[in-house]
């Protein structure tokens, strides 16, 4: 096949763009591997810089992953359930319930934690335990689990197939955990790797809300880029990287294969129709 | 009728059914079911049948003052996975995330039987309806049919007292239909339970029932067996929903009706205004000349086993006639007609066997 100029016009473009956005990035992942950034490459190669944050700054990776997991445990318990429930209500409440959780995402961060602050900030326990955070964390997140599982909900007959298990006696339980969840569970996990994603990388709230005690990864990262060389909060970042890579390209791969699944045709459209008889 | 223990009586009391949007689905309604009969809810879309099926399975609950009773049990107030039914959907609702084999085990699952108890039962279930084969695979590599037995398989494994089934051939093609129709036939036969089947298709109603409810508006039409519904309808409605029928009404006087076509024979009928019916393949097509009734071929059909065909002049509206195939007819062409009285469909209101 014959190039035209276009394309490489157009190639090039995209390279250039590329280039615009991962040079910085590489760059300052170089940075937190050179001896002195300043003398560049030809200084040496070194952990030194990564090893020095690590004691410097464990504690805030074990409190963020901590936190997304707590976050995350609490969307599971809480989030998935609610979608459920607004799947089958068929109440307008339901609707404008639907739209409410999504507020969280409009509201500035900033805003959210200084509601919290005003409210709870009085309850010196929790002001200063790691769970204020998690509060704050589950307000912003929980949206983001619920309408992805939802989005799988109102994609099946969830009605029909529990009629269909309740038919062969199961109760509502048994139902829910055989049939409902394993239905929508890939919607559960793209929710969970956004959930895991964005708990990890939140800043504005966090930082209103932490305590010298409970600082998370990007609180410490803003702290180290204030105070700290340059060689060690870009060693910094280099690990607050490599902690949230994997799980945005997990949510990229997730939410690719279930749009390839949604468009393969899984069920047979005609069965559905002529079922608006009497309903 | 097959009477089987399997099988338990159903008797309706009183059920009516309000939607809590106020639509009234289904009038007050007394009904029995027998143990081990298949009784065939018909009727257009919106007449309540699946409604009632739904009552049954209870996956709706009548009005207050109804009563459901399965034998000498009282079920009003039970949950469908209480009552021990089994249910065949119109969109079969087959669970995606299991296999065939784990589908038609689920049943038996939830009644907690043993892992290689209920291996052996679905093996065997499998084969009987010829989906051995097929077990391992999942849902969505399914055709139509085999959807729809894998389905059947599912309800029926459980030895339900009542087996429900709504439309359950709708969603496939007609040669398929035909082919599950009859297979349903001989395995409903087979297993002597009681079932509830909902269509809307009187040929399928006909196949299958032991008796037929024609339902119309939320209301029972007529119940019979499928000759007294097709050979005496006890209103317009069911004469005109159970197959095609030509009716033939006008002015009578001395015992005959005066229509465009001529003058046709009611012996029956006293003066005033009369209805006559007749279903078209029991309408004899004759030569014009020397008849006293007949009319203008408007337009024929020629479908292998015979020629269907449609006479203006006869009646108000157009007259269907079923003729042997072998005869060829054009349009234009002017025929005499033979209506047999003792061929004719009377209304019956009674509800006694006339014909």
């Amino acid at each position: 096949m014959k190039r035209t100029l276009s394309y490489y016009l157009q190639l090039s473009f995209t390279l250039l763009i590329c280039a615009f956005m991962l040079v910085p990035v590489l760059m300052s992942m170089t940075a937190g591997l050179t001896n002195n950034y300043f003398q560049g490459l030809s200084s040496g190669l070194t952990l030194r810089w990564v090893e020095e944050v690590m004691a410097l700054y464990s504690d805030t990776l074990w409190l963020t992953l901590k936190l997304a997991l707590a976050t995350l445990l609490v969307n599971l318990i809480a989030g998935v359930p609610a979608a459920y429930f607004l799947a089958c209500s068929t109440s307008r409440w339901a609707r404008v319930f639907e739209e409410l959780i999504l507020l969280p995402v409009a509201i500035p961060g900033l805003a959210i934690a200084l509601a919290l602050i005003i409210v709870y900030g009085g309850v010196q326990d929790l002001r200063t335990s790691w769970l204020f955070i998690l509060i704050g964390h589950v307000l912003y997140t929980l949206p983001f689990m619920v309408r992805a599982v939802l989005a799988v909900l109102h994609s099946i007959d969830l009605k029909l197939l529990e009629e269909g298990a309740a038919s062969l006696g199961a109760g509502f339980l048994r139902r829910f955990f055989d049939v409902i969840i394993p239905n929508c569970k890939g919607g559960i996990i793209s929710g969970a790797l956004m959930t895991l994603t964005l708990s990890v990388a939140e800043f504005n709230l966090t930082w209103m809300l932490h305590t010298p005690m409970t600082k998370t990864l990007p609180v410490g990262l803003a702290d180290s880029y204030a105070s700290m060389r340059l060689e060690i909060s870009s060693a910094y970042t280099l690990i607050f990287l490599v902690l949230l890579l994997p799980l945005m390209i997990g949510t990229q791969w997730v939410g690719a294969n279930t749009q390839k699944k949604q468009l393969s045709p899984s069920k047979p459209r005609h069965a559905s129709l002529g079922k608006n008889d009497e309903h | 009728m097959n009477i089987n223990e399997h099988g338990a009586s159903i008797r309706f009391e009183n059920c009516q059914k309000t939607f809590a949007d106020g639509t009234l689905a289904l009038h007050s309604l007394d009904l029995s079911v027998h143990a081990g009969e298949t009784l065939v809810l018909l009727g257009p879309s919106g007449c309540g049948k699946t409604t009632m099926l739904r009552l049954i399975a209870g996956l709706e609950f009548p009005d207050k003052g109804g009563r459901i009773l399965f034998k000498d049990e009282d079920v009003t107030r039970q949950p469908i996975e209480k009552r021990n039914v089994g249910m065949v959907f119109q969109s079969y609702a087959l669970f995606p995330n299991m296999t065939v084999a784990e589908n038609v085990g689920y049943g038996l699952k939830v009644q907690k039987l043993k892992a290689d108890v209920i291996k052996h039962q679905v093996a065997e279930m499998l084969d009987m309806m010829e989906l051995g084969a097929l077990a391992p695979r999942k849902i969505d590599q399914l055709s139509g049919g085999q959807r729809q037995r894998v389905a059947l398989a599912r309800a029926i494994i459980t030895s339900p007292r009542v087996l429900l089934l709504d439309e359950p051939l709708s969603a496939l093609d007609a040669i398929l239909r035909d082919r599950l129709r009859a297979y349903i036939n001989t395995l409903l036969r087979q297993l002597g339970i009681t079932t509830i089947y909902v269509t809307h298709d009187q040929e399928e109603a006909m196949a299958l029932g032991d008796r037929i409810v024609v339902m119309d508006h939320g209301r029972v039409s007529q119940i019979g067996t499928p000759r007294e519904i097709y050979f005496s309808p006890q209103n317009d409605f069911v004469a005109d929903f159970i197959g095609q029928i030509n009716t033939f009404e006008g002015p009578v006087s001395n015992r005959r009706m005066t229509l465009p076509g001529g003058i046709l024979h009611c012996a029956h009928l006293g003066d005033g205004h009369g209805k006559l019916y007749y279903r078209p393949k029991d309408i004899e097509i004759t030569a014009r000349a020397g008849s006293e009734f007949g009319g203008v071929v408007h337009q024929t059909q020629f479908i292998g086993d015979r020629n269907r065909i449609w006479l203006k002049g006869v009646n108000h509206d157009l007259v269907i006639v079923d003729s042997d195939g072998r005869s060829d007819f054009f349009i234009g062409q002017e025929v005499g007609l033979r209506l047999r009285p003792e061929q004719m469909i009377r209304l019956d209101r009674q509800g006694g066997a006339a014909a």
